[in-house]
């Protein structure tokens, strides 16, 4: 490792990540904590860990079965849902909710954890594709022997077991966090409230923002609490199944289940992608009050000549974001990685910045960042790269340490040995042996801040974003251009990663 | 890869340090941007004045903005005026020495329950609480008072907004003093138990309840008139219900412009409030698809934008709704976060 | 004197002792064999040597010069003048660099001359027999392919000790042959010391000057061949 490499990247994690985090921390007295768990809260709170538990559960029974799927067996078109599968995770939640509360009765808690469920179910789809690359083949053929393709399952689930864990855990903290679902689902029928809806009203209700801090406190706990056991599961390597004699194993064959499994799949996909999507599609041409190309052709046009600018400041916020996170993440991440027991307890701090709400992140940015001598940079598109750089930072340096992991330590020792310097190894060994790990990464961070607007609707440059003008485009029932608009964004969301899934030799490492 | 990078980053540092340019003048705006924007660009043309506006989203119900006055005070001023869609939180800083007086000759004719005694905001262009009714599913004229939203044969047909933001949650702040705390109370009480039963749909704002009633999935809810008019406007079988009128009468909440305090350009600042507070603006607000209510009885509106004196409005004292807000946002937090 | 000393060294890994205490001298351009079974802290040795590894207390010399003391290190590995071919098929090789690029790296990270890498990526070329195979990438080679580019690399540099980590373990009975008989030559050649952890001493008996036995990270048995 390069010390004054590792130490410029700490110094920018801390500025980025954890300084609107602690400026916001300092805020809260012991004032403040008294009364932050009342009997209603403390309800909140565990309605809101129920709510995260379901709709981790549900990730896991869809997202096991659908991973092993596209992953290792021989359905249709495998290859082609493995790429689909990361459409719901693309699609903002309440885009999702909306489609469905219009599609189904379905309402209230049972809908909620459903459609939360259904959008991080492809965390765990793919986390558990990859864990079942990485079984060896003669682990399999030996379970195939011995008792068929059900031997292989009961094999190969516990070895899939961790990674679909490690991934249920960042569905449960999604889950947690969102409070448009539950809002929007429960408009119809009993209210059911959830912590993240304490955290919002009490930004309103406080008139020091101490309190506000205070109430959000238990909400980071919850979070905190189910980001442990991933980063526990991270640290066994349990996630990493590769021995240096490796043997790809082959495509199963399901033989009477193809079928049926194929149906199961897509039956996924539509209810979790195809249907919001198409849903989409239908109210740009004018949805319910008539449906027809030339309405959606207008649609498409006011997208295009109202929206467009605001495409265009996304798309450079997202691709800002991710320049700047790229290299830091990955500096850290191989630290991490590289200092054994130290990386280990440094782990919880790289994930500080997702751990706390939204909000309460865009607040300690407008307070880290609003002076004198970084005015310029506050009320600049800087603004919105910096704070999503931030924000995501996690999932970059999580990417990276994993893939890390993965490397063969000694191509780094030989480069060593052959006199190469910590940064000539960092850049010239290292960073391409992690080549589809830094756009994995890059595009995570991308497609993160394309959908973000809790924390950047509190800087001055999030005026110019797109998911501004729809949010404000849906107050006024513009339904047509705003579902062109959200169909633009999905697309330039998607795009990137369809392209490389589609045509690049190497295959995406997105995940951390 | 090396090279891209680097291009990359050069492409990104001409982009954004193309938005940093000083402006002459900075309004944060919660009045919707698809109204207010056109008009901030208009000032600046005609005065030559450079403007730089910020705006909220709707679902964040002004709470964003205020937010970030409050943050940027303490640290850096940016904002010389805050337009605001409402009033209580306007009232709510100018109580914590936020704003500074002016007192705009544009204003002199805005009657003076919309005018700040100090001068430090001013309210214009109001929008009203009202009932907003599908015609295919209730009869209007059968709709008379606030408290039929809890009449049991409506039960699971009607809706409004969560009140701990927004226009709701002043309302709510607003019955305390025009209903007293007795009655306000039982108000607020029972909405609340409604909505734990689901007799009552707990909407995620105003423009929600406007498309659950025009879609038929409720009958009639609170609502304001802005988002009633976008229902009108699209051919929907909606009317507008203002209840009460015999009573504590329709809640007119203006929108309200003040300075801030510490801003960097109180010049330009005070030549943006007079030229926004001028009657031809209300007049064109009228007109907008918000359909604001002019405040001054004197200025032309379409005939489907209510006028000031042709309902009763609730007499409201801003001043204490303003210094309320908070308190009562928690006590409705206790009672609708359940 | 010796090229490598090893003086009541210690080593702990995972809180358990892997190797030592243990005393060694390697005298300047011998051939000393490494056996022992599996566990016996054989490649932990060779590790220790070349700095890869710290060791909780003693001393590793080379050439007289204290490399490191305990824990601490005075030479880094990549001073120390070591060339290591890891265990396993080209194990260690870089999978995005060519043969070519791979030596070139090395070159570079030593700062030869520019005008002078490419003889010298030749003579590499020429010693390891990889004629032909330059433009090729790690996993374009065979198993034998890759031993010799690692042990191309190895020498790149240089070094003055050779360590070997069970070089020919992949490679078939002719190839292994092959293989040791080139390294020896390489050794003779250039009057490297060198160090050969192998399971199967009786294949290179023939090269070597003498063996050391690890058993349970104690040298169990040194003689002369």
């Amino acid at each position: 490792m390069s010390r004054p490499l590792v130490v410029a990247a700490i110094l920018a994690f801390v500025i980025l990540g954890i300084a609107p985090v602690a400026v916001m921390l300092a805020r809260v007295d012991a004032a403040d904590l008294a009364g932050v768990l009342s009997a209603r809260s403390t309800a909140l709170l565990g309605r809101t860990a129920l709510l995260g538990a379901g709709s981790a559960l549900t990730a896991l029974v869809v997202g096991i079965p659908f991973g092993f799927l596209v992953a290792r067996t021989d359905i249709p078109g495998a290859a082609l849902w493995r790429v689909a599968s990361v459409l719901p995770i693309l699609l903002p939640p309440l885009i999702v909710a909306v489609s469905w509360a219009g599609m189904t009765p379905l309402r209230g808690g049972l809908a909620t954890t459903l459609v939360l469920g259904l959008c991080t179910f492809p965390l765990v789809a793919l986390y558990v594709a990859r864990a079942c690359e990485r079984i060896d083949a003669r682990q399999e053929e030996a379970a195939l022997l011995a008792g068929g393709l059900s031997a292989v399952l009961r094999v190969e689930l516990p070895l899939v077991l961790p990674s679909a864990l490690f991934a249920a855990c960042f569905a449960f903290v999604l889950s947690i966090n969102d409070f448009a679902v539950p809002d929007y689902v429960s408009s119809i029928g009993p209210k059911w409230n959830v912590y993240a809806d304490e955290v919002f009203a009490s930004w309103r209700s406080a008139q020091q923002s101490g309190p506000a801090v205070a109430a959000a406190l238990p909400l980071v706990a919850l979070t905190a609490l189910a980001l442990w056991p991933a980063l526990a599961l991270r640290r066994r390597n349990t996630l990493t199944s590769f021995s240096g004699d490796f043997r790809t194993p082959a495509v199963l064959r399901l033989g009477a289940w193809r079928w049926p499994a194929l149906m199961f799949v897509l039956a996924v996909l539509g209810i979790a992608a195809f249907a919001p999507i198409g849903r989409l599609v239908f109210e740009s041409g004018g949805g319910p009050r008539g449906f027809s190309f030339e309405k959606m052709q207008s649609a498409f046009a006011a997208a295009f000549e109202r929206g467009s600018s605001n495409i265009a400041s996304s798309l450079t916020f997202a691709v800002g974001a991710a320049l700047i996170a790229v290299p830091i993440g990955l500096v850290l991440g191989h630290a991490l990685e590289r200092s054994g027991r130290l990386g280990r307890y440094l782990a919880p701090v790289a994930l500080v910045p997702i751990a706390v709400p939204a909000i309460l992140f865009g607040i300690g940015g407008i307070a880290v960042w609003n002076r004198p001598s970084t005015g310029a940079l506050y009320d600049s598109g800087w603004m919105a790269v910096v704070l999503f750089a931030g924000r995501f930072l996690p999932f970059v340096v999580l990417a990276f340490a994993a893939a890390t992991a993965m490397i063969d330590p000694r191509i780094e020792e030989s480069a060593r040995l052959a006199g190469a310097g910590p940064t000539k190894r960092l850049v010239r060994i290292v960073t391409p042996a992690l080549g589809p790990t830094v756009i994995g990464s890059a595009l995570v961070v991308f497609v993160l801040s394309m959908r973000e607007l809790d924390a950047a609707i509190l800087v001055p440059a999030a005026n110019s974003c797109v998911l501004f003008r729809i949010y404000n485009a849906v107050h006024f029932g513009r339904d047509d251009y705003v579902a062109a608009l959200s169909l633009l964004v999905v697309f330039f969301v998607v795009a990137p990663g369809l392209l490389w899934t589609l045509f690049a030799r190497r295959r995406l490492e997105v995940l951390p | 890869m090396r090279h891209f990078l680097v291009s990359g980053f050069a492409a990104l540092l001409l982009l954004l340090s193309a938005c940093s340019k000083d402006p002459d003048l900075v309004v944060y705006c919660s009045l919707d941007q698809e109204f207010s924007e056109e008009l901030i660009q208009r000032f600046g043309r005609e005065t030559g004045l450079s403007v730089r506006a910020e705006f909220d989203i709707e679902a964040n119900k002004n709470v964003g903005l205020a937010m970030r006055i409050r943050e940027e005070a303490a640290s850096r001023p940016r904002c010389d005026v805050f337009w605001s869609n409402e009033c209580a939180q306007v009232v709510s800083m100018a109580e914590d020495g936020l704003l500074q007086p002016y007192d705009s000759p544009s204003a002199r004719d805005i009657p003076a329950e919309f005018r700040d005694v100090q001068h430090r905001w001013t309210g214009f262009a109001a929008r009203g609480r009202v009932f907003i009714v599908n015609t295919k599913l209730a009869d209007p004229a059968k709709i008379h008072s606030m408290w039929d939203l809890f009449d049991p044969q409506w039960k699971g047909q009607v809706a409004m907004a969560r009140p701990l933001a927004g226009t709701t949650n002043t309302h709510m702040t607003a019955l305390y003093l025009t209903l007293g705390e007795e009655e306000a109370r039982r108000y607020v009480d029972t909405a609340a138990k409604m909505a734990r039963e689901g007799s009552l749909n707990l909407a995620t704002g105003n423009a929600h309840v406007m498309r659950l009633v025009r879609d038929g999935q409720a009958a009639f809810g609170w609502t304001d008139t802005d988002d009633f008019n976008v229902a009108r406007e699209a051919g929907f079988p909606v009317v507008a219900v203002y209840p009460d009128r015999d009573g504590v009468g329709t809640l007119l909440i203006p929108n309200s412009i003040a300075i801030l305090k510490s801003a960097p350009h109180t010049d330009a600042a005070r030549r943006f409030v007079d030229w926004i507070l001028r009657p031809e603006i209300e007049a064109e607000l009228a007109r907008s698809k918000s359909a604001q209510v002019p405040v001054r009885a004197s200025v032309p509106r379409p005939a489907h934008v209510i006028g000031a004196d042709e309902l009763t409005a609730m007499k409201v004292d801003w001043l204490e709704v303003g210094r309320t807000v908070q308190k009562r946002t928690a006590e409705l937090q206790e009672l609708f976060l359940k | 004197m010796n090229a490598v000393g090893i003086e009541n060294v210690c080593v702990e890994l995972g809180g358990r002792t892997v190797l030592g205490p243990i005393d060694l001298a390697i005298p300047t351009g011998t051939w000393t064999l490494v056996v022992g079974p599996s566990g016996s802290g054989k490649t932990t040795l060779l590790r220790t040597i070349c700095g890869l590894v710290a060791p909780k207390s003693g001393r590793v010399l080379l050439a007289g010069v204290i490399a490191s003391e305990g824990p601490r290190s005075a030479i880094p590995p990549e001073k120390r003048g070591i060339g290591l071919v890891f265990q396993g098929g080209g194990a260690g090789l870089w999978p995005h660099m060519s043969v070519r690029a791979t030596l070139e790296f090395v070159l570079a990270a030593q700062h030869v001359p520019r005008a002078d890498r490419p003889r010298r990526v030749a003579e590499l070329v020429e010693l390891a027999e990889l004629e032909g195979l330059e433009a090729r990438r790690p996993g374009e080679l065979s198993g034998g392919e890759a031993q010799r580019v690692a042990l191309a690399r190895a020498l790149a540099h240089d070094p003055k000790v050779l360590l070997l980590d069970e070089p020919l373990g992949p490679l078939d009975a002719r190839l292994r042959h092959d293989l040791a008989a080139r390294i020896h030559e390489v050794h003779a050649r250039r009057g490297l010391t060198t160090l050969h952890v192998t399971h199967d001493p009786l294949e290179v008996a023939a090269f070597a000057d003498r063996t050391v036995r690890l058993e349970s990270g104690r040298i169990a048995d040194r003689g002369s061949n």
